[in-house]
């Protein structure tokens, strides 16, 4: 098929869940999809107001490919759940990236609120089919190769994680391996998808994670009914999804079935800074736990020395504690 | 006998210890780097050998402390360990009915959770390094005293003021606003001591089960202004080991005692000796652009390291652990 022309999609946010369900979407309809590079390890953030640090990468992001393509995916994500809603940010997050790049490029940014109809998946990337000139039937038939590849995707994830190079986990054209030879621990990494996939963000720690011994485990793997039995009894309701999923699955995790639990935190998000305090009053609450928990928060210094001290201590703490 | 040497380079200072089969310290040294921590680690191995008797011989050697990967690749460590685990090995050998660690050093402060002699939980501080070796440091040397006298000073407050610990800067111009309406300096240094203990307990401690017995260890422990403020308001006495400063060196040296290396990679005190320095290049093969570092002994390469490829390495390098 004839190349239609070409969308960037920054690598920042949600691409860390949805890339593979965009992309085969995007392509589906004859379009070539470039994604952002990694930022490297010298990589300079833009410095876009006084922002938190994943919407100042997506303006970075965002920045760096304007130039290359016709139009910029940025959603509008108001909320990726019947119930519950996204941080006020995403919402906001296709006027900033227009703010910053000063109207300079064309930005796809239909809304997706699930807890509406008019705005389900399906129907938010109907009408952004639309504007790129795919009729209703051509857009579907786009979006149910898009999911269905999603869906498969997402059954290979935690071979990705753990075996190929983090870099790599979102380049579909690898295939996943199969599974791969016993690791001494399981390990739960539980945080918004944009702290623990980008490798420009965590400094890699997944990889090193991997080089001490550790099979990494995700909340991607975990039903909405597992989740939410551990947070039906909170006396007032998380109403963020993201936090609902953190909370849920950490304390799912801490529940049994693994060595360890790891809550990568971001350091300006307000979202995770309540969700810590929340961790701590409702683990004294229990009388702690018997499985090792490690918060490890990220910021944006350039050493990489703090994160790998903490985890190996950690691994020694579990260590003791499977012994 | 066999002897093992721990040394534990940090951010401001560098401890080396030589203990023997029977945990007796035979020498020790702790020095401070003035920014050059490869000429610390040296200038270290000098004169903790010139207080080891000239028989002594090293059967194993192993590194902790921020600077640890560089220490084990300069003088041959047969092990690598991470300062959290390094100072609780440490103390739970000793004292093995502690609860709880109070480690405060040069840049870092930690606390360390023990249930019956096994590390349960750890925490470090984060962003912030206020109320650590450095800060008391700066402040001691704005206020013209020494570090050992500021402690000292603390213990005679009568009435120390309020100081607002949470952030150094904050702390500074509080300070500096103090001196000025006539605050004593005493009760200034008392009124900081009170101020960075809060901080250390509300922030590196939070959420953590301090049980006593409860160990105070690192360069701070030295001083008594701290000590006293941390026993006020944990109403509890605190145990400072002997070797208090040491306790990281001390653990490594433990630690590499109980691997009991079959032959030491250590490259022996001459090093001290020997022209060593290091060398970077930015390495411009793939987007990780990575900071590749070259170790020079007598102007040879011996080590490189910061490639994550780690196309670079020559050795096979020390047991990291």
């Amino acid at each position: 098929m004839e190349e239609k022309g070409r969308i960037g999609i920054p690598r920042a946010l949600m691409f860390y869940r949805y890339f593979p369900l965009w992309k085969v979407f995007f392509e589906e309809l004859g379009w070539r999809v470039i994604v952002s590079d990694g930022l490297g390890k010298r990589g300079k953030i833009i410095y876009f107001e006084d922002s938190c640090l994943p919407m100042k990468l997506l303006v970075t992001h965002s920045i760096g490919l304007k130039d290359k393509v016709d139009h910029l995916f940025v959603p509008r994500l108001v909320s990726l759940h019947r119930d519950y809603i996204m941080c006020p940010k995403f919402r906001g997050a296709p006027d900033i990236v227009r703010l910053a790049t000063e109207g300079t490029v064309s930005i796809l940014d239909e809304t997706v609120d699930l807890r509406t109809r008019e705005h389900s998946m399906l129907r938010s990337f109907l009408k952004t089919g639309k504007r790129l000139g795919a009729d209703e039937k051509e857009g579907k038939r786009a979006f149910q190769k898009a999911e269905q590849f999603f869906l498969n995707f997402q059954k290979g994830w935690e071979d990705r994680i753990n075996q190929l190079p983090l870099k790599q986990v979102f380049h579909l054209e690898t295939p996943a391996l199969p599974k791969s030879e016993e690791k001494p621990f399981q390990v739960a990494f539980i945080g918004h998808p944009y702290n623990l996939f980008d490798t420009d963000v965590n400094k890699d720690i997944l990889s090193f994670a991997r080089s001490l011994g550790m099979r990494i485990i995700t909340p991607d793997g975990l039903s909405e009914k597992e989740i939410g039995a551990q947070v039906s009894d909170l006396s007032k309701e998380i109403y963020w999804s993201s936090g609902r999923e953190i909370v849920g699955s950490l304390f799912h995790f801490l529940s049994g079935r693994v060595d360890g639990v790891v809550f990568l935190t971001s350091f300006k998000c307000g979202i995770d800074a309540l969700l810590q305090e929340f961790i701590r009053r409702r683990l004294k609450l229990k009388g702690g736990t018997s499985i090792p928990l490690l918060v490890l928060s990220l910021d944006e210094h350039s050493g990489r020395e703090g994160l790998t001290t903490r985890l190996e201590a950690f691994r020694d703490v579990m260590e003791e504690s499977t012994h | 006998m066999a002897n093992y040497l721990g040394i534990d380079v940090g951010s401001i200072t560098t401890k080396m210890i030589v203990i023997n089969e029977r945990d007796e310290v035979l020498a020790e040294v702790y020095l401070r780097n003035n920014g050059r921590p490869l000429e610390a680690i040296q200038q270290g191995l000098e004169s903790i050998s010139s207080r080891l008797d000239g028989e002594t011989s090293i059967d194993g050697a192993a590194t902790t402390g921020s600077a640890r990967h560089l220490a084990a690749y300069l003088v041959g460590a047969d092990l690598v360990k991470n300062e959290i685990t390094a100072h609780s090995i440490a103390v739970i050998d000793l004292f093995p009915e502690a609860k709880t660690v109070f480690e405060i050093g040069g840049q870092d402060s930690k606390v360390i959770v023990l249930r019956e002699g096994v590390v349960v939980d750890f925490a470090m501080n984060t962003v912030c390094a206020a109320g650590t070796g450095s800060f008391l440091d700066q402040q001691a040397a704005r206020l013209g005293i020494s570090i050992e006298e500021f402690g000292r000073l603390a213990l005679k407050a009568k009435q120390p003021v309020r100081v607002a610990g949470r952030c150094t800067v904050f702390a500074e111009t509080d300070m500096i606003h103090k001196q000025q309406i006539g605050h004593s300096i005493e009760d200034i240094v008392g009124g900081l001591c009170d101020s960075l203990v809060k901080n250390y307990l509300n922030n590196v401690c939070r959420g953590k089960e301090i049980l006593s017995p409860i160990v105070f260890q690192g360069g701070v422990a030295a001083n008594q202004g701290i000590r006293k403020a941390l026993e006020k308001e944990l109403e509890t006495p605190l145990i400072v080991p002997e070797h208090f400063g040491l306790m990281g060196a001390m653990g490594a040296a433990k630690l590499v005692k109980r691997a009991k290396p079959f032959r030491t990679l250590f490259k022996g005190f001459e090093l001290s000796r020997k022209s060593c320095s290091t060398r970077g290049f930015e390495c411009s093969e793939c987007e990780n652009q990575c900071e590749v570092v070259e170790l020079l002994v007598d102007r040879e390469v011996v080590a490189c390291w910061g490639d994550l490829c780690e196309k670079y390495r020559k050795s096979s390098g020390p047991m990291i652990g």
